[in-house]
C-alpha cells in the first residue's frame, strides 16, 4: 500500500527523531571526496538526460518508490545535495564506486541524506534495496568546475 | 584421469560445505564446477551447493533459460538476478531457506524478464522476500517494464517491507505462495498498467494487510490495472499477532485493498479476521479513481466490514465497480459500506453513490497491535511444489487464467 494519506503525528515525531539522529551521528553530512578520481565510473547517460543545477548552492533529490528524481543531475563543485525520502518504502544511497562519497545505508519516509560534492567527476549511485549498480533504482551526479 | 576427477570432486565438496549457512553473495567466489553446461539438454542445471556454494554464484553462472536448483540449507544471502528467463527452485520449500538475518535487503530481487522463483522460503530481510521490478523512470520514454515473472510455492515471512512484491512489471503470477509477518502487505503489485497479473492459491496472514494493489501518485504506469485475484486465503492481518508500520491510516487491517485500481477481478477468495474490512475499494486521493473492478463471490468472515467502497476525493460515483455474490458472517461494523452496497451494485448495472472513506476509518480502525515484524511466529510448513527435483524449468511468459466456473472458494 503506497502512501497517499497524511503522515500520522507520531510518525512525524519519529521522522524528526531519526533526522536528528542522522545529523548528530554525522551520517547525513557527508562529502564527495572523489579521492581516487581514476576509480570513478563514468555515468552512461546522454548529456541531455542531466538536469542542470549548476550555480546552485543546494540541490534536492526526491527518493520515491522506486526512483531518484532528478535521475541525473549536473552541479557545480561545492554544491550540497540533499536526498529526501518521499516514498513509503525504505531506501538508501549507495555509491557505485565505494568511498567516492558518503553512503547512506537505510532511510525511511521523511529521512534525509546530505552530501557536499567538492571534486569534479561522475558520481553514480543506486538504492541497494531496489536497484544494483546497473539495474533498477539508480541515479547519477555529474560535478563540474566552477566557471 | 580418475585421480584428477576424484581430486576435483573432493575439492568441490569441500568448497560446497553442504550448503549450510553459506554466507557469501559475491559473484566472484564461484567454485570449481559452478558452470552452466547444457550438454544435450534444453538448458543447464546448476546445483547449489554441490556445484555452486551460493545461490548468487549459481545465478551469476547461469545463462538465459537455465535452472538453479537449490538443496535444503540456510543460505545467508541477498540474491540479485539480472539474467533473463532463469528459474531458481528449491528442492524442499520448507528447508531451502534464504535468510537475511535482518541485515540484508531482499531475499531475491529480479530485474530481468521471464524469471521464475519456486519452492523455497525467504525470511528475515529488511526489504522484501522476493522482489520483481523493471528499470523504473517517471519519464515514460525511458521506463523499462519487466515482462514475465512468477513466484510459485514460495514462503516469504518476517520481511521488513512486503512478502512478495512486483513493481513496474507486467505478465506476472503469484501462486501457492504464503506471505506473513510483513509490516505492510503480504503481497503487493503496483506501478503497472496493464499488470496482467494473477494471484491464486496464495495465503496472506499476520501481515499489516493482506494484499495491496495500487499505485503512487506520479507513477508512470498508474493505476494498477487488470490484476486477477482469485481463490486465495486472506487471514488474520493486523491482528494481535501481526506487525505494523505507522505509514498508513488506511490499508491497515484490510484484507484486499484496491487503491485507484481499474479492471481488477477479485473473486472466490476466503477472507477472515480483517479488523478494518475484508475488501476495500478506494481512490488515490486527487489522482486515481478506481474503475470497472469486479468483486464477486468472496466469502468474508469475522471482520470489521465485509466490503467498503468509498472515495477520499474522487466523488461518489461507483464508476463501473461492482460487488455481487459476496457472503458475510460475523461482521462487527456491517456487511458493507455504504450500507446496502452489494444490493445496489450488480455487475453491469447502473452506477450509484458511494460514501466517504473517512467515516469508515473513524468507526472501525483498530488499535494498532504494533508487534515487531521480526518477532512474528514463523508459519507452519507449506505444501511442496510437485516433482520439484525434476520438473522442467519454464520461463515466465504471463499467467494463464483458470476456468472461473470450476474454481472453488478455498476451504476454511
Amino acid at each position: 500500500m503506497q502512501r497517499t494519506v497524511p503522515i500520522p503525528s507520531r510518525h512525524r515525531v519519529a521522522t524528526a527523531a531519526i533526522a536528528l539522529l542522522v545529523i548528530v551521528s554525522g551520517c547525513g553530512g557527508g562529502t564527495g571526496s572523489g579521492a581516487d578520481k581514476k576509480a570513478l565510473t563514468p555515468i552512461d547517460a546522454p548529456a541531455g538526460d542531466f538536469v542542470d543545477r549548476t550555480g546552485t548552492d543546494t540541490v534536492d533529490i526526491s527518493v520515491k518508490d522506486n526512483e531518484f528524481t532528478p535521475h541525473y543531475l549536473m552541479i557545480t563543485a561545492g554544491t550540497k545535495v540533499i536526498w529526501t525520502v518521499v516514498g513509503a518504502n525504505v531506501h538508501n544511497v549507495s555509491p557505485v564506486d565505494n568511498g567516492s562519497f558518503t553512503a547512506n545505508r537505510e532511510m525511511g519516509h521523511g529521512a534525509m541524506h546530505t552530501v557536499t560534492f567538492k571534486n569534479v567527476g561522475d558520481y553514480a549511485y543506486f538504492c541497494s534495496f531496489h536497484g544494483t549498480k546497473k539495474s533498477g533504482q539508480r541515479g547519477g551526479i555529474r560535478v563540474v568546475a566552477k566557471k | 584421469m580418475k585421480r584428477i576427477l576424484l581430486v576435483t570432486f573432493c575439492l568441490s565438496a569441500v568448497l560446497a560445505g553442504c550448503g549450510k549457512d553459506s554466507t557469501s553473495s559475491s559473484s566472484t567466489d564461484a567454485p570449481v564446477g559452478c558452470k552452466a553446461v547444457k550438454g544435450s539438454a534444453a538448458y543447464a542445471t546448476l546445483k547449489v551447493p554441490s556445484q555452486c556454494t551460493t545461490i548468487q554464484a549459481a545465478v551469476d553462472a547461469a545463462g538465459k533459460g537455465d535452472l538453479v536448483l537449490v538443496s535444503p540449507g540456510v543460505y545467508k544471502e541477498a540474491v540479485t538476478v539480472e539474467t533473463e528467463d532463469i528459474t531458481i527452485r528449491g528442492t524442499d520449500r520448507n528447508k531451502t531457506i534464504i535468510d537475511g538475518e535482518f541485515q540484508r535487503d531482499n531475499g531475491i530481487k529480479v530485474f530481468s524478464n521471464g524469471v521464475v522463483v519456486e519452492n523455497l522460503t525467504s525470511r528475515n530481510h529488511k526489504g522484501n522476500g522476493v522482489f520483481f521490478t523493471g528499470n523504473y523512470s517517471e519519464d515514460s520514454s525511458k521506463n523499462q517494464i519487466l515482462t514475465g515473472y512468477r513466484a510459485s510455492y514460495v514462503t516469504a515471512y518476517n520481511n521488513g517491507d512486503y512478502g512478495i512484491y512486483a513493481f513496474n512489471a507486467t505478465k506476472g503470477q503469484f501462486d501457492h505462495d504464503l506471505g506473513s509477518g510483513s509490516p505492510d502487505a503480504g503481497f503487493y503489485i503496483g506501478q503497472c498498467n496493464p499488470c496482467a497479473a494473477l494471484l491464486t492459491d496464495d495465503i496472506s496472514e499476520t501481515n499489516m494487510l493482506g494484499y495491496s494493489g495500487t499505485s503512487e501518485n506520479g507513477e508512470t504506469l498508474a493505476p494498477n490495472a487488470a490484476t486477477t485475484i482469485i481463490g486465495n486465503v486472506i487471514d488474520d492481518n493486523n491482528s494481535s499477532d501481526a506487525p505494523l508500520t505507522d505509514k498508513y491510516a488506511i490499508g491497515q487491517g484490510g484484507g484486499i485493498v484496491l487503491g485507484g485500481t481499474s479492471n481488477n477481478i477479485v473473486e472466490r477468495n476466503r477472507i477472515n479476521k480483517q479488523p478494518l474490512a475484508g475488501i476495500i475499494l478506494t481512490d488515490q486521493p486527487e489522482k486515481f479513481t478506481p474503475k470497472n473492478n469486479t468483486v464477486r463471490n468472496n466469502v468474508i468472515t469475522n471482520s470489521g466490514y465485509g466490503l467498503v467502497a468509498a472515495m477520499f476525493t474522487s466523488g461518489t460515483s461507483s464508476n463501473g465497480n461492482c460487488f455481487e455474490g459476496n457472503t458475510f458472517t460475523g461482521m462487527t461494523g456491517g456487511d458493507d459500506f455504504p450500507a446496502g452496497l452489494q444490493k445496489k451494485s450488480k455487475c453491469g448495472g447502473p452506477d450509484f453513490d458511494l460514501g466517504d472513506m473517512s467515516s469508515v476509518i473513524s468507526k472501525v480502525l483498530p488499535t494498532p497491535p504494533n508487534k515487531d515484524w521480526k518477532t512474528v511466529a514463523a508459519p507452519a510448513d507449506q505444501p511442496q511444489m510437485p516433482n520439484a527435483a525434476k520438473a522442467p524449468a519454464v520461463p515466465a511468459r504471463g499467467p494463464t487464467l483458470p476456468d472461473l466456473t470450476k474454481l472453488l472458494v478455498p476451504s476454511a
